[in-house]
């Protein structure tokens, strides 16, 4: 579990750094810690082994993190930061997967869903790989999903 | 040579990355065209020539790997320079996409993955003046 859980922060931070020009940490602060999640946006892979990854971010980042992302000012439309959201989600996805099995996988990601918020307790109640990022006044949230036995062998 | 770039991604915020990072690029550009999927894009090439595409692998209506299919199949356009710029991680679909002529650059990357592709690919030189060299 713990090298899923490195990998998870890795590929988290090399996308919230690069992609997001932010500055992300493994340390959560206080206000971080307690910044409401405010947006959530899943992906789904198969191959070799399927999974999900579920993100979700909290406080007041996805504004900030959309307008990094396309270089331009505030504020940004809905619609951006949704694009930018799933985005985000997708590239995490596609760093993490070679450390599954290996790099020769073939693994195919699908489309990223926008999920509600209100709805995400069932997610929450399933075993999965946890990884949170502080993330300047709020925190990203990244939770792997795999099938119990693969979490077991990983343990 | 000042480059004609169609981007085809189903994220108009990655097309905007795409293209804000080659315009940092130091590459010398001409019009840039954007797509949100293949089929978008086949009709675009229908009615304009692009000296190169760029695209995602995985979109909506016709994918990448569909539409870098359907381009190869058109006499005019078979040698037309391409680069993957996707998520996918496999090097058994890197390489196969390599051994077809196809570049590939990885998300998230830096201005300098994205010009050194290009040029490796099209033999175009960088504008050393307008160049910063990083992202």
């Amino acid at each position: 579990m713990k090298r899923l859980q490195t990998d998870l922060f890795k590929a988290g931070l090399r996308v919230f750094e690069d992609l997001g020009f932010l500055l992300p940490s493994a340390e959560i602060n206080e206000e971080q810690a307690q910044a409401q999640t405010q947006v959530a946006v899943t992906v789904e892979f198969s191959g070799p082994v399927g999974g999900m990854i579920l993100l979700t971010l909290g406080g007041p980042i996805l504004p900030v993190l959309t307008a990094n992302m396309l270089g331009d000012e505030l504020p940004t439309t809905e619609a951006q930061e949704i694009d930018a959201l799933k985005e985000v989600c997708n590239v995490i996805c596609g760093n993490l997967l070679p450390n599954l099995i290996n790099e020769d996988a073939v693994f195919d990601i699908h489309p990223p869903q926008v999920r509600s918020v209100k709805n995400l307790e069932s997610f929450l109640q399933m075993p999965s790989i946890h990884q949170a990022i502080g993330l300047e006044e709020g925190r990203a949230d990244i939770r792997l999903f795999l099938p119990e036995e693969f979490l077991k062998r990983e343990a | 040579m000042a480059l004609s770039v169609l981007v085809v991604d189903d994220s108009s915020v990655m097309r905007s990355i795409v293209i804000r990072t080659l315009r940092m690029s130091g590459l010398e550009l001409n019009e840039v065209l954007q797509a949100g999927n293949g089929k978008e894009a086949l009709e675009i090439l229908g009615k304009t020539w692009v000296d190169l595409v760029l695209l995602d692998i995985n979109m909506p209506v016709m994918n990448g790997i569909e539409m870098i299919e359907s381009i190869r199949k058109i006499p005019e356009l078979s040698d037309l320079p391409m680069i993957v710029v996707s998520t996918e991680s496999s090097t058994t679909r890197i390489d196969t996409l390599k051994q077809r002529g196809i570049g590939f650059v990885h998300k998230p990357f830096t201005a300098e993955m994205l010009r050194n592709s290009v040029i490796q690919l099209t033999g175009v030189t960088v504008n050393e003046t307008t160049s910063d060299g990083s992202f």
